[in-house]
């Protein structure tokens, strides 16, 4: 694995809300093949807005965000999509097809994959978040730990080469945490996981982003953020 | 009016929820089209038609009682225009009358059986069949799937009012708290059509709504 | 006020139901254009909230309950095209899946409602706003709109029982206009507070409020 191969960069990247209010300034971030990188700070701090200009759902107002080598911008989207899967906070934003099964070929139809294709990918999905007996079923009678692995299957099965997500645990029993982060242990594909859970991000990340107030105020491995005290207090992560 | 029941004897099994959805809505449409077609007295036919709905509903396995329910609710438009009818129609006024109530009541048979014997979903995909635009089938298929979620979040915030009202108020500032409510809901729900919207973005949804043809 | 199958003769069900397909087809282009491909989901979970909205029971007086109808509601959120494909989904969806509304009689009930209703509540919210401006002419067109789109679809619903011959037009239409114009009162008030909960919040959300309309 060629650790140097940039997946995610991100340059002098600007971004205002509709009203106004700086949400990102001056950010600069790169993502490396195989990093496992955590997006921290508070709430509001401008996770998610960073998150969602990694698959172009947003766009800076300047500076640029590559994802692997493609700039992110219109002509791109649908290769960016593919490479890029998102897992949003509510798995409910997630499952808005009538099954289970229509909701994790939704993204497979949208890429023009074939129908045989299709039926294997959404059952290898099923089955690698373990909910193999599921297609038929629909979401709305799901639990919140259900909705969240089906949620995960349906941006996997896309087989994306970078999975971004927005706090992936919240909410989550205990048991059903320690299965997602098994899982998201297990894989090497590329990570970039916003999260207020700490000890997540520390049994599965190897670098973590500081945010706040729209910048990046420290970026480095998990060892130096993490051993740097007078920091983890500022920013109310220890 | 209760949302599990939506749904509540699509999951049984009789021989009439097997057959395909297509055809069930052929059928039971089709009933509904010919009772309300059929002349005023043509009561035989009004006869067969009930006979041929009464024996569907006991292979369908469904609680006739259920199904009688449901065609009470017939009842209101009923009293308030056709109960009427005999008193200034002196000729034929309990024709029009009788016949009025028949193909009403045959006909919310037929669409309870329909509807009971079938899923939601399933229904849809026979409608699309009939030459709905995608358009509209898709708008209610995301209308079934998050219904059940805003009838949800509805229901959190009436017991949230509720466990903070100390004091019985008069009906004006009910009105008024629910109504509110009914505010919070839309901005909410507002607020997740855009998320989900992105979240078919995420996935690469141009505008076309493409299905996988079974 | 949704008419059950057999009440209306297919002189009356059968041209309404050509009418209001016309209708919803136009509706459905105009509302694409503007929300692109934000049509489905938007649509799908605005006709979600009405269909919630309209199972609330709100106290009317000596324990009976009334329910909102929500067609002006759905308009002065939504646009008069939006608004009109949003109450014709929750009216079939009711006429499917509760038999509240026969199904020769959805196509009646979708005109009434929807068109004659709900965009036509919308003609009137519309002159009042512009007349009177800012919000007060909001919430004032609402109120208005309100009151007047219930009492109009039970008026059109009562000149298609006449033409249906099923109940003369002196007797149906002074039963459902009366009626609903005490209905009306509560379908105002309930719409009132809701816009100007919404007005205080998101004000933004509020279809043509301002230059820039919601859906950007």
């Amino acid at each position: 694995m060629n650790r140097d191969e940039k997946m995610i960069e991100i340059k002098d990247l600007f971004y205002k809300y509709p009203d106004g209010t700086n949400a990102l300034e001056d950010v600069n971030l790169d993502v490396c093949k195989g990093d496992s990188v955590a997006i921290l700070g508070p709430n509001g701090a401008g996770k998610t807005t960073l998150l969602l200009h990694m698959n172009g759902i947003l766009s800076g107002r300047s500076g640029l965000v590559n994802i692997c080598g493609l700039a992110v911008n219109k002509e791109n989207l649908p290769k960016v999509r593919e490479k890029v899967g998102l897992v949003f906070q509510d798995p409910d934003d997630q499952l808005f097809m009538p099954t289970v099964f229509d909701d994790v070929a939704f993204g497979l139809i949208n890429m023009g994959l074939e129908p045989d294709e299709i039926r294997r990918r959404v059952s290898d999905a099923l089955k690698l978040v373990d909910m193999a007996d599921y297609p038929e079923r629909t979401s709305h009678h799901l639990s919140y730990g259900e909705k969240k692995r089906i949620s995960l299957a349906t941006v996997l099965c896309m087989d994306p080469e970078i999975l971004v997500m927005d706090e992936p645990t919240g909410n989550l029993d205990p048991r059903h945490r320690k299965e997602f982060i098994c899982f998201l242990k297990d894989t090497d594909i590329t990570k970039v996981i916003a999260s207020h859970d700490i000890d997540m991000v520390l049994s599965i990340c190897n670098k973590a982003a500081v945010f706040d107030k729209g910048r990046i105020v420290a970026f480095d491995t998990m060892d130096k953020i993490f051993g740097d005290k007078e920091l983890l207090k500022n920013y109310g992560l220890d | 009016m209760n949302h599990s029941y939506i749904d509540k004897y699509a999951d049984l099994d009789s021989p009439i929820h097997r057959i395909h959805p297509r055809i069930k809505i052929i059928l039971f449409f089709g009933l509904v089209l010919c009772v309300t077609l059929t002349g005023r007295t043509a009561y035989l036919s009004f006869v067969i038609y009930g006979t041929v709905l009464f024996i569907i509903a006991v292979f369908s396995k469904i609680p006739l009682l259920a199904i009688f329910k449901k065609i009470l609710a017939v009842i209101p438009f009923v009293v308030l225009i056709a109960v009427f009818i005999p008193f200034f129609n002196k000729e034929n006024g309990w024709i029009v009358f009788s016949s009025i109530v028949i193909k009403a009541c045959l006909s919310i048979f037929s669409m309870t059986l329909l509807t009971s014997v079938t899923k939601f979903t399933s229904l849809l995909k026979g409608i699309e069949g009939l030459k709905v635009p995608k358009i509209f089938i898709m708008i209610m298929s995301f209308m079934y799937r998050y219904l059940f979620l805003l009838i949800g979040e509805l229901q959190r915030m009436q017991r949230a009012k509720e466990s903070r009202t100390l004091l019985k108020t008069n009906n004006l500032n009910v009105i008024k708290t629910l109504s509110n409510i009914i505010g919070v809901l839309f901005v909410r729900s507002y607020e997740r059509a855009e998320r989900v919207y992105l979240a078919m973005c995420s996935r690469g949804f141009d505008g076309e709504i493409r299905t996988l043809d079974e | 006020m949704h008419i059950p199958d057999g009440f209306l003769a297919a002189n009356t069900w059968v041209p309404a139901w050509i009418v209001s397909m016309g209708g919803l087809g136009y509706c459905i282009k105009r509302v694409s254009v503007f929300l692109k491909d934000k049509t489905v989901p938007l649509m799908g979970v605005m006709a979600a909230f009405i269909f919630a909205a309209q199972m609330l029971n709100f106290p009317v007086a000596a324990g009976t309950s009334g329910h909102l109808l929500g067609g002006v509601l759905a308009v002065v959120l939504l646009g008069p095209y939006a608004g009109a494909i949003v109450i014709a989904v929750v009216l079939a969806v009711q006429c499917l899946v509760f038999q509240d509304g026969g199904l020769t009689a959805l196509g009646a009930n979708i005109f009434n409602m929807s068109f004659i209703g709900a965009m036509g509540g919308y003609i009137i919210y519309n002159v009042i706003k512009n007349l009177i401006g800012g919000n007060k002419g909001i919430i004032i067109g609402t109120a208005a709109a309100a009151w007047a789109s219930v009492v109009l679809a039970s008026s059109a619903c009562a000149v298609e029982l006449a033409v249906s011959g099923t109940s003369p037009l002196r007797i149906a239409l002074p039963a459902m206009a009366l009626v609903h114009m005490l209905i009306g009162i509560g379908e105002a008030f309930i719409s009132v507070v809701v816009v100007s909960f919404v007005l205080k919040t998101r004000p933004d959300l509020i279809y043509n409020n301002g230059e820039e309309a919601a859906y950007e």
